[in-house]
Order: structure tokens, then sequence, then C-alpha cells
């Protein structure tokens, strides 16, 4: 049945554009070196080329280094979208394995993480994560990755854990206990699949919650650092000049605001979606 | 005739929001081997607990439950793998039973699987096998429980359990949610896979009138013990219990 | 010519086509008519499309389902009324007991405010009064004291208590016709008994036509002096029920009384 709501999630035109957003986006990131007209740290002339307006030879202008801007945010999408892939990768398989284990093995093992969850999802995780890569110094990506994915399987192991629990009460899940299947048969086979689109709708989400949240730390000087292109840089070097030098904030803003708009509609569509089939029968 | 099940005694509780609740509270019941013991009860009787805690599917607090000789509050490892063959389970709601993302034939297969009884070709065969002697085609084994009706997905329900064949099967309000046609066509075939392959039925039902056919006894359950026990036409003839009279008088009454 | 509360006429229920697909037809031209007072059962197996029928009186099929045909009652023709004019007679004059009675309430509100809420629905606009004559309804649906339970969310109710609060909703406003339909197949047997004796006596005491949806006779024919048989959309049997007790004609309708005979035992 999961199957219907992947169908219904294809016949609904939001989502069919939200989806197409984010692909072309994935895909701008992936070819960015074969499609960005100039290289993005290239500085052909600091003092001609300074802050030049949206032209034919430099569609989204260019910065206060004389850089091409349209580069820097294609290029700047390979790392910001690869950060936040990374990071939602990250903390959906985290959130949904300990809240897995939470559900299936319980006791001792449920205490632990619900307790964890309680304490820490009180915790403002971007104040969080500046507190820690202040501590730690300027991180590379991998690192931003994991510190930004590290901290944000909380509410996916609640909700995976809330799932498993529900479903384990389930009569198809005791038929298949009353034939023998072990717990990890029965996480595999039937808990794992029920929860699928749940975990859609969580990635979904995790991914609009990460790409600002790298952003904002580029922003401040924290996250990717220069020369290496990410959409909180290009708008860090705009900074000084957003009145004069509208193109430096216009679109890696809007590069930003796109694609977790997208994210959010496809998290909202899929929810419907999942509704529909739960209705549906 | 040697009791193939034999509880004693046995307590279930459950933490309620009023404290512990006991749901079976000192139930005792023999069941022997070959025969079909209904066991019915008003809904909160504890019947459904004592099936599943019978099938170790909720544990006991106390009291005994030998199957076959052995205690099975205490198996472990092998033993409690024979065990899981050996005794199996058909609930109320096959829709809520079936796991409604896997095709049916996986769903009868799981057991042979979890077994390791056949090797995969073979499996499928005696997939289709079981998916025919409960009455549905061989093809059926591609689709999704949802294209089923209630009927069809309860024999499948049926095929499932004998996957890994028992000889002791909890059928727990099995035929509750059928219409009364295709409840009869299931008591029909239950009968019919009674006879085949010499199984005990342990048949847990809330309406008497259900289990007038088919059952060889009849166990009354009244707030978590069995009140009276009696073969089936004793106790349509001569309840002695309040609990077994206010359940025969329940029993629309049609003026022939 | 006596006036008759409902006649039904030609009724036909497709299922909408999708993409191309031809609409699938639930009921096939099903006509039949009632009198104030009658207790009529709709006897059909699942799939029958007795439960579309009864949806369909109230106009409350699911967008999917399209009704056609003739549905008359106290003179109105409900299937071409507007949503207002419907929702004007619904509860007022014709009510629905559905089968499952928790899905039925609202789980938030309790439930004698769920069955005020009816008769400030229809117009009364003192709340007190409202919730006085629900709790006083509920009292009379045989909720056992129902000024303490009435101050209850549904989930803190049994199912028969849940069932008894639907009907009270659906008595309330004392309605000419009340459409039963599975209203006890998810109640427990001795509860069923209880409900049934219920319902029966309410009909009586008020007069009001019964319309009792079920698969199964036993419990129509301890309610329903006359009994209509669907099969496969179409209406195959309409008779006295003890007439179709001895004398099924329709194949369906035997099968469908076989079912409900008792066992002949050899003793």
């Amino acid at each position: 049945m999961a199957a219907s709501t992947w169908r219904r999630l294809l016949d609904d035109r939001a989502a069919r554009v939200a989806g197409g957003v984010l692909g072309a986006a994935a895909l701008a990131a992936v070819l960015a070196p074969w499609i960005a007209p100039h290289d993005p740290t290239l500085q052909p002339d600091p003092v001609a080329l300074r802050l030049v307006a949206p032209s034919w030879q430099h569609p989204f202008g260019t910065d206060p280094f004389s850089r091409d801007v349209l580069s820097r945010v294609l290029h700047g999408a390979r790392v910001s979208l690869g950060v936040a892939a990374g990071a939602m990768l990250l903390s959906v398989t985290l959130g949904a394995a300990l809240g897995a284990l939470a559900a299936v093995v319980g006791g001792w093992v449920d205490g632990v993480v619900s307790g964890l969850v309680d304490v820490l999802i009180a915790m403002p995780r971007l104040l969080v994560v500046i507190a820690l890569v202040a501590t730690f110094g300027t991180l590379s990506p991998w690192w931003l990755v994991a510190l930004i994915g590290g901290s944000g399987w909380l509410t996916t192991a609640r909700i995976v854990r809330a799932e498993f629990r529900d479903h384990l009460q389930r009569e198809y899940v005791l038929a298949a206990r009353a034939l023998g299947a072990s717990r990890w048969r029965i996480t595999w086979h039937h808990l794992l699949p029920a929860v699928a689109p749940q975990l859609a709708v969580a990635a979904a989400l995790a991914l609009a919650a990460v790409i600002p949240l790298e952003a904002a730390l580029s922003f401040v000087g924290l996250g990717v650092q220069p020369p290496l292109a990410s959409w909180g840089n290009i708008l860090l070097d705009g900074a000084d000049y957003l009145t004069s030098a509208w193109w430096l904030v216009l679109f890696p803003v809007a590069a930003v605001s796109l694609t977790v708009g997208s994210a959010l509609i496809l998290a909202d569509r899929l929810r419907v979606a999942i509704a529909g089939e739960e209705h549906g029968e | 005739m040697s009791a193939l099940l034999e509880v004693r005694d046995l307590v279930v509780a459950y933490e309620g929001r009023d404290g512990r609740v006991r749901a079976v509270d000192g139930a005792s019941l023999d069941v022997a081997r070959g025969e079909t013991m209904a066991l019915v009860g008003e809904s909160g009787s504890g019947k459904t607990s004592l099936g599943r805690a019978i099938l170790r599917l909720v544990p006991a607090a106390s009291g005994s439950v030998h199957f076959d000789g052995a205690d099975v509050r205490g198996l472990a490892g092998d033993a409690l793998r024979r065990f899981r063959r050996q005794a199996q389970v058909v609930f109320q709601d096959p829709l809520a039973s079936l796991d409604p993302r896997m095709r049916v034939g996986d769903i009868v297969r799981e057991g042979i699987d979890i077994h390791a009884l056949a090797p995969r070709a073979d499996a499928n065969r005696r997939v289709a096998r079981l998916l025919e002697e409960v009455g549905l085609r061989a093809e059926d084994a591609e689709r999704l429980p949802h294209e089923f009706s209630g009927g069809e997905r309860q024999r499948i329900a049926i095929a499932r359990a004998l996957a890994v064949e028992p000889e002791f099967l909890v059928l727990d309000e099995a035929v509750s949610a059928l219409d009364v046609l295709v409840r009869r066509q299931v008591l029909d075939l239950l009968a019919t896979l009674q006879a085949a392959r010499g199984l005990t039925y342990l048949f847990i039902a809330h309406d008497l009138a259900v289990v007038e056919r088919i059952a060889t006894r009849v166990a009354v359950m009244q707030q978590g013990r069995i009140v009276e026990c009696a073969p089936t036409a004793e106790l349509f003839a001569a309840p002695a219990s309040g609990a077994a009279q206010a359940l025969l008088a329940a029993i629309p009454r049609i003026a022939w | 010519m006596n006036p008759a509360l409902l006649i039904v006429d030609q009724l036909q229920i497709d299922v909408n086509a999708l993409r191309g697909a031809a609409p699938k037809p639930i009921l096939r031209g099903v006509s039949f008519a009632m009198q104030p007072g009658e207790t009529v059962g709709v006897l059909g197996a699942s799939g029958s499309g007795k439960t579309s029928l009864a949806l369909a009186l109230l106009g409350l099929l699911p967008p999917a389902l399209t009704a056609r045909g003739r549905v008359l009652f106290e003179g109105h023709e409900l299937l071409a009324a507007s949503r207002g004019a419907r929702r004007a007679l619904r509860g007022r004059r014709l009510s629905i007991v559905f089968q499952e009675p928790l899905t039925a309430l609202n789980p938030r509100m309790r439930v004698g405010a769920q069955v005020a809420e009816m008769a400030r629905a229809h117009g009364e606009r003192d709340a007190r009064r409202a919730l006085r004559s629900a709790v006083d309804m509920l009292g009379r649906a045989g909720l056992p004291d129902a000024d303490v339970r009435s101050r209850r969310f549904p989930h803190e109710l049994s199912g028969g208590e849940r069932q008894r609060v639907l009907l009270a909703m659906a008595l309330l406003l004392d309605p000419a016709l009340l459409i039963a339909d599975e209203p006890t197949s998810a109640l427990d047997v001795t509860v069923q008994a209880q409900v049934l004796q219920l319902l029966h006596a309410q009909q009586r005491e008020r007069g009001l036509a019964l319309l009792l949806v079920s698969h199964d006779l036993g419990v129509i024919a301890t309610s329903c002096e006359r009994t209509i048989v669907l099969h496969d959309g179409l209406v195959v049997e309409d008779v006295p029920t003890r007439q179709l007790l001895s004398a099924p004609e329709h194949a369906q309708a035997r099968a469908l009384v076989d079912a409900v005979r008792p066992a002949v035992r050899s003793a």
C-alpha cells in the first residue's frame, strides 16, 4: 500500500513542482564544474570588475572580489546542498536507528534514548551548533555534516519510536511473533517498511531545516570557509553592500528559499498522501 | 484423549490507569488433542488475553501453561522455536493481521522462511499449495491483502498459520468480523482443515451461536476465570453459570 | 392512497469513473416504499450495496460515489435537494446510527455536549436547556447514571454505552425515520440484545419508522415486520419477514436464511 502513497504523490502537481525544483538544484550542484560560466574563485580584475551589476557576461553580477556570482551560486550549491543532504541522511538514519532501538528493545534502552531526546530537544539547535563550532574552530564541510546531522536526529527518533510502538501492538506483528519471527526480522520486514513514508516526511523536513542552518553558520563565518563558495558565505561577502549590490543578496537568498520551500511543500504533500492512504481503504 | 494443552491458575495482569488489572485471574483449562474447545465470554472477560498468554504473546504473571507436556512459560531457544511451529493463531480482523505492504505469497511464506522449512523454489510451491488448500488460487500470491474481501483475507491468515504445520490453532474471534454467509464458509473450511490435518482448535468467540456447530466443548469465561466448561450440547441444553445463561439468552431468537 | 413516508424509486449508485474506466455500479435500480411507523430490514451480504443505500438516503455518500434516481422523504426529493435543505432534515426528520460508535463520536468532546450539540445545530438557543434535554435523552436511551456519564468522553464509555449515546443523538429531535446501519455488529452479543431491545422499544414508543440494515437476519427478524433482500445492487425480495423465514424464494435469500437457522442436532 505504500506504493500507492508514492503514486498519490506523483499525481500531486505541487509535489511534482517541488520535487522538480529540488531535482534541478541537485543536478545543478552535481554539474556545477561543467555548467558554471567561470571559475568561482577566479578574481579576474578586482578593480574593474568589482561589484558589476548583472549583465550577459555575468548574469548574477560579480562580488567585491570580481568573482562571478552565478558560478559561485552553482558551486555553492555543491557545498550547501551537499552538506545539507549529508546532514539530512545522517540525522534521519541516526534518528530511525535510535528510535527503532528504543521501541523494539524497550526497557532501559528505551529509557536512555527517550531521556536523551527529552533533554536535547529543549536545547536550541543553532546555538548549540554555533557553540560547538566556536569551540573547535573552523570546520571542514565533513565536520559540518557530522555536527548538523548529529544534532538533528531527535524528532525523527521520536516519530519512529512512536510509530514502532504503535505497530508493535498490531495484530500483524503479533502474528509474525507467533510464527517465531525475531525482533530483528520484525523490524526489518514489517516495521521499517511501515514507517518509510513518515521517514520520507522527516527527511524532507530535515532538509528544510539544515539548508538554512548551514547558510546561517557560513554567514556568521563559522561554516564553510572562503574561498570555497557556499550560499551562506556568498551572502557574507555581500553583507557590506546590501544597499548598493542587491544581486549579492537576492540570488543566494533565492536559492535557499526555493530549495527550503520545495522541501517543505514536498513534506506537506507527502503527509497528505499518507493521510489519503489511511483514509482510502 | 490426552490433553494437548493444560492451563492451570493462569494470571495475566496489565498496568492499567487504576493500577494493575487482572485480565486473566486464575484461569484453568484443558484442551484435548483433536477437539475444538470454544472459549466464550463478553468483551473484557479476558478470553483474548488468555489466548495470547497461552501462545506466549503476552507474559503471564503466574500459573502454568503446558503444551504437549512442555512448560510453555519456561521455553527458550530451540524449544521455543519448536513451540512457535506447533501453536499458531488467527486473529479477528484479517486486515489488521496481514502486513498491508507485503504480497500474499510473502505473508504466507514468512513462517517457512523463519523456520527454514524449504528451499526457495520449494517454498513457493508450498505457498501455492497452501493457498489452494484454503480455497484461494496460486496466482493470488502476487497480490496485496487489500485486494481481497474479508473472507478471503481470513483464508490468507489461515494459510499463513498452516504454513508451519502446526497442531494447535488459537482462532481469536476469527469469524466475528465476517458476514453470516462468509462466516459459514470459513467455518466449513476450518472443519475441513481440522479433519484433514488433525488440528486442535481453541475457538475464541463472544457469540455462542457461532460456536454451536463446531465446538466439541465450550468454556465460558467471566472476569478472568473459567466459570463453566461443558460439552456443547449439554451447555446449550442446561447452562449452569449465570454467564452462560446470559450469553445463551442473547442469541437473537427467531420465531420460525 | 396512504401517503408514504419514504419512496425510493430506481435508485442507482455508481463508483465514479476514474481515468477512462467505466463507472462501477453499486446499486442498479433499487425501489421500495416505507409507511410512517413501519419497520423494514435491509438484508444483504457484504458488498450487496446496503451501506451505500443507507448513506444515499441521508445524502452522506462519499464524493467517489454518485446517486441517481429519486428518493422522496415526506414529499421532499432528497437527491435533488440542496445541501442546506438536506442538512435541515438530517437529525430532525431522519437520523442514522452507524456500526462503529467510536469513530462516529468526536473523541475530544464530552458525550452529553455532543448530544446537546445536535439540538443546538437545529435551532435550540439555550445551551443549558439543550444540555438538559440531552442528559434526559441519554437516560431514556438506557445510559446508566446519565447525569454523571454525560460528562465522560467517548473513550471512557463501553461500546454498548457509546452506541446508546449515538442512539440518543439520533432520537433527540424525534425524527420520523431512523436508519440503523449494522448498529450492533461491533458489539458483544449480550450488549447487542440490549441495544436491539432499546431500538425496538423506542420505535414503538415514538411510532418512528425504522430501516435496519444488517447482514444478519437474526438481528432483523427480531425488530422488522418486512425485509428487503439486497443482492448485487438489486432488490431480490421484498416480503414480510415471516414469509422470508418460512419460504425464501431467491437463492441468495435462502442462503442468508439458512445461515441463521439453528443447527439441527442429532442427539
